[in-house]
């Protein structure tokens, strides 16, 4: 897998809609129906991991992507008893 | 005497099909989902992209029935929901963020039982943040099927934070509701369909399994945006089959057993 790290979740969503437009997706035809292909997740260090492992990267995207993030951390039964 | 459009067609529906549909017999819905109609009528249920080669299209109930789906997604393909539309008539469709959030619905060329499928992974439909207003006056009922044994996922989430209303907890072996922050045990976690339904009104939250209570708490107030159908809110994803969702920004507490026994009838494998 290969993740692009944003400073944003809007900036990571503006990427991933610009990959949506590209694969010709419904929603950017039609109106309505699939957006993007993935959607950025949290990182603990309050960054977003966007998966780009099938997107069509430029040179510098290429360079800048990585292999594993931390995401935040999942809720744990403790979060949920009373 | 005036009848208003509206209800000459209800009452139209109600003699054409002889059965009340469950939005008949407890209007006001403020979102409802569903593969079978809800309104009595032929409504839009599904928008559907294949694998072969993206392509999607909407698909109303009888084109569900009739195969038109299943014609659509093609031989060997699979099919995956990008849009649950709501039947209540307020358009609060419920849309996974990307492509890696949407069900299947379709596997392989044809149509997988018991709903919408989760892969408890990353699959899940998020509802616009007016789906509620607030916890203390609502109702929802979920007709779900998960996996049994132990885990930890959640079929459907309302609201979150100190106001958290999950429904089709699977926490460990237990089937729960969490209701402002507390767990509600409804049974085990046994992999069965079940009807799980919420009621809640000024002063008291029931929680019922298959129309039986099996939780009473007074009533908390407050609503904290998390509307989402498949997981807990990004993390927590329901692994199993989700097939009708109805909620109600209101206390349906008179008309709960009418609209259970109508689901009940729908989906004759429910205990």
């Amino acid at each position: 897998m290969h993740y692009l790290i944003y400073a944003s979740k809007e900036a990571a969503i503006e990427r991933a809609d610009e990959e949506g437009k590209d694969r010709g997706y419904s929603y950017w035809i039609h109106g309505k129906g699939t957006m993007r292909p993935t959607y950025p997740v949290e990182t603990n260090d309050q960054m977003w991991a966007l998966d780009v492992t099938d997107y069509d990267l430029d040179d510098s995207e290429e360079e800048s992507t990585v292999d594993h993030y931390t995401p935040l951390p999942n809720p744990t039964y403790g979060d949920y008893t009373d | 005497m005036h009848l208003s459009l509206n209800s000459a067609l209800g009452r139209q529906r109600l003699l054409s099909s002889g059965v009340p549909s469950a939005l008949q017999i407890a209007p006001g819905a403020t979102a409802a989902y569903s593969l079978r109609s809800l309104t009595g009528g032929d409504p839009l249920a599904v928008r559907v992209r294949r694998s072969s080669d993206d392509a999607e299209a909407d698909f109303k109930v009888s084109e569900i029935t009739s195969g038109a789906l299943i014609t659509h997604v093609g031989s060997g393909n699979d099919g995956f929901v990008t849009i649950w539309y709501d039947q209540s008539g307020n358009s609060r469709n419920a849309v996974p963020a990307s492509v890696a959030r949407q069900p299947k619905i379709v596997e392989n060329g044809s149509l997988l039982s018991n709903g919408l499928t989760f892969d408890g992974t990353s699959d899940e439909m998020q509802m616009p943040n007016d789906v509620i207003s607030n916890i203390n006056s609502v109702s929802a009922f979920l007709v779900s099927k998960g996996q049994s044994g132990s885990a930890f996922r959640i079929a459907m989430v309302l609201s979150g934070g100190a106001t958290s209303l999950s429904m089709g907890f699977h926490f460990l072996t237990n089937l729960t509701n969490i209701y402002a922050g507390a767990s509600q045990v409804l049974g085990s976690a046994d992999g069965a369909k079940h009807l799980i339904s919420v009621i809640a009104g000024s002063s008291q939250q029931e929680s019922f399994l298959d129309g039986t209570q099996k939780a009473v708490t007074s009533s908390s107030s407050g609503y904290s945006a998390a509307g989402r159908i498949g997981s807990g809110g990004g993390s927590l994803f329901f692994s199993g089959q989700i097939e009708e969702v109805i909620i109600y920004d209101s206390d349906q507490s008179a008309k709960r057993v009418a609209l259970e026994t109508n689901i009940q009838d729908a989906y004759p494998t429910l205990p």
